[in-house]
């Protein structure tokens, strides 16, 4: 009998042991400049539970962020590094992203690591989309293009993509705020349409931007019904 | 009588507490609690897409470049977080012309990628009749689409 205990103690035990992969920080911030097309950072994490724990995958919630671990198990209470990659592109303001690896521990399946992305704005164009409805009267309608980075901008051409629009610009405040109004012919057929902006940025990626209009059919209550 | 009993009891418990060591060493266990999540609001299913829609749907696809490239659905189009004004831009004859729902996907259950295209792709445009597939990519490829 004492042997069968021993057993029974040692199955317990070890059922009670358990691994905890932990950030020292509640989320990884990550702030690009303006210019940057991607950013990378470090971080600390500890296994802060009393059994290794053995990392089996990492799948990112977001294809613009990567991340990686410097190795594959972590014994208990031991550190470990890990090096997260975003991809900026055309993110802009703050955004909460989540990495989870899976473990083999039962009792934490799943680690999410918390990642912040604080994209700074350096175009700011609102509304992004005009619209009209099928039938409305065909009058104009504006958006304001502010340009909100260090240094300021002009707009320096506008095309539609469509020919049911005309547009006019100007700008309100130097380098910084410009006014769109666009004017369709008709509201007589679905119409979606962009119009490109061109500016004189010095950072290749805000050159060129996009604000879009639509002509559409005024939606039914609850139209859209869930299959 | 007693004896048998208590060599049962026994063994039972020698069983289950194996069963339940098992559970709690094996890397890859089953939650306990594991249950086929419900849709949510916004998403659909294979199954639905099959029988409601018999599969003729217009698909976009909300993963990076290089997992499209890789491989895709038959004539779905790119649409992702990176780029998204940009290949918006591209779509905007096909989305005008469409009259098909719209199935967005990323790689799999825990991506949330086809649920922010959809959210920008409505903020955009009037679009009607867009919703995330379940289970994504995985759920395309168990479905050998």
């Amino acid at each position: 009998m004492p042997a069968f205990r021993l057993i029974l103690l040692a199955l317990a035990s070890s059922a009670i042991a358990h691994a905890e992969l932990t950030l020292g920080v509640p989320a990884i911030e990550l702030k690009p400049k303006p210019e940057d097309e991607e950013v990378e950072t470090t971080f600390k994490f500890r296994n802060s539970g009393d059994k290794t724990v053995k990392i089996l995958g990492l799948e990112s919630a977001c294809s613009c962020l990567s991340a990686e671990l410097d190795k594959a198990e972590y014994r208990p209470g031991e550190e470990g590094t890990g090096t997260a990659i975003f991809k900026v592109s055309t993110f802009v303001g703050r955004h909460e992203k989540f990495v989870i690896a899976t473990t083999d521990d039962p009792k934490q399946p799943e680690w999410q690591i918390h990642f912040i992305l604080d994209v700074p704005a350096v175009v700011d164009i609102k509304p992004k989309t005009l619209q009209w409805f099928i039938g409305d009267e065909a009058g104009p309608k504006s958006c304001l293009v502010q340009f909100t980075g260090d240094e300021p901008m002009k707009i320096v051409q506008i095309t539609p993509t469509r020919e049911n629009v005309s547009f006019e610009w100007k700008e309100l405040k130097e380098g910084r705020e410009y006014l769109i109004t666009v004017t369709p012919k008709t509201t007589q057929d679905i119409t979606m349409g962009a119009l490109k902006i061109e500016t004189n940025s010095a950072i290749a990626k805000y050159r060129h931007q996009l604000a879009f209009f639509s002509i559409s059919r005024k939606p039914e209550p609850e139209a859209a019904a869930k299959p | 009588m007693r004896s048998s009993i208590r060599q049962a009891l026994a063994l039972l418990l020698l069983a289950s507490a194996a069963a339940w060591a098992t559970h709690a060493w094996h890397p890859r266990a089953p939650a306990l609690y594991l249950i086929q999540e419900p849709l949510r609001d916004d998403e659909v299913s294979m199954q639905a897409i099959q029988e409601r829609w018999m599969g003729d749907v217009l698909w976009i696809d909300a993963r990076i470049q290089e997992h499209f490239d890789a491989g895709h659905v038959p004539g779905a189009l790119l649409l992702n977080e990176q780029k998204f004004d940009e290949q918006l831009f591209g779509l905007l004859d096909t989305l005008q012309a469409n009259t098909k729902p719209i199935i967005i996907y990323c790689n799999g259950a825990k991506c949330e990628a086809s649920r922010h295209v959809l959210e920008r792709l409505k903020q955009t445009l009037p679009v009607e009749n867009a919703f995330v597939l379940k289970g994504g990519w995985q759920a395309l490829q168990a479905a050998g689409k």
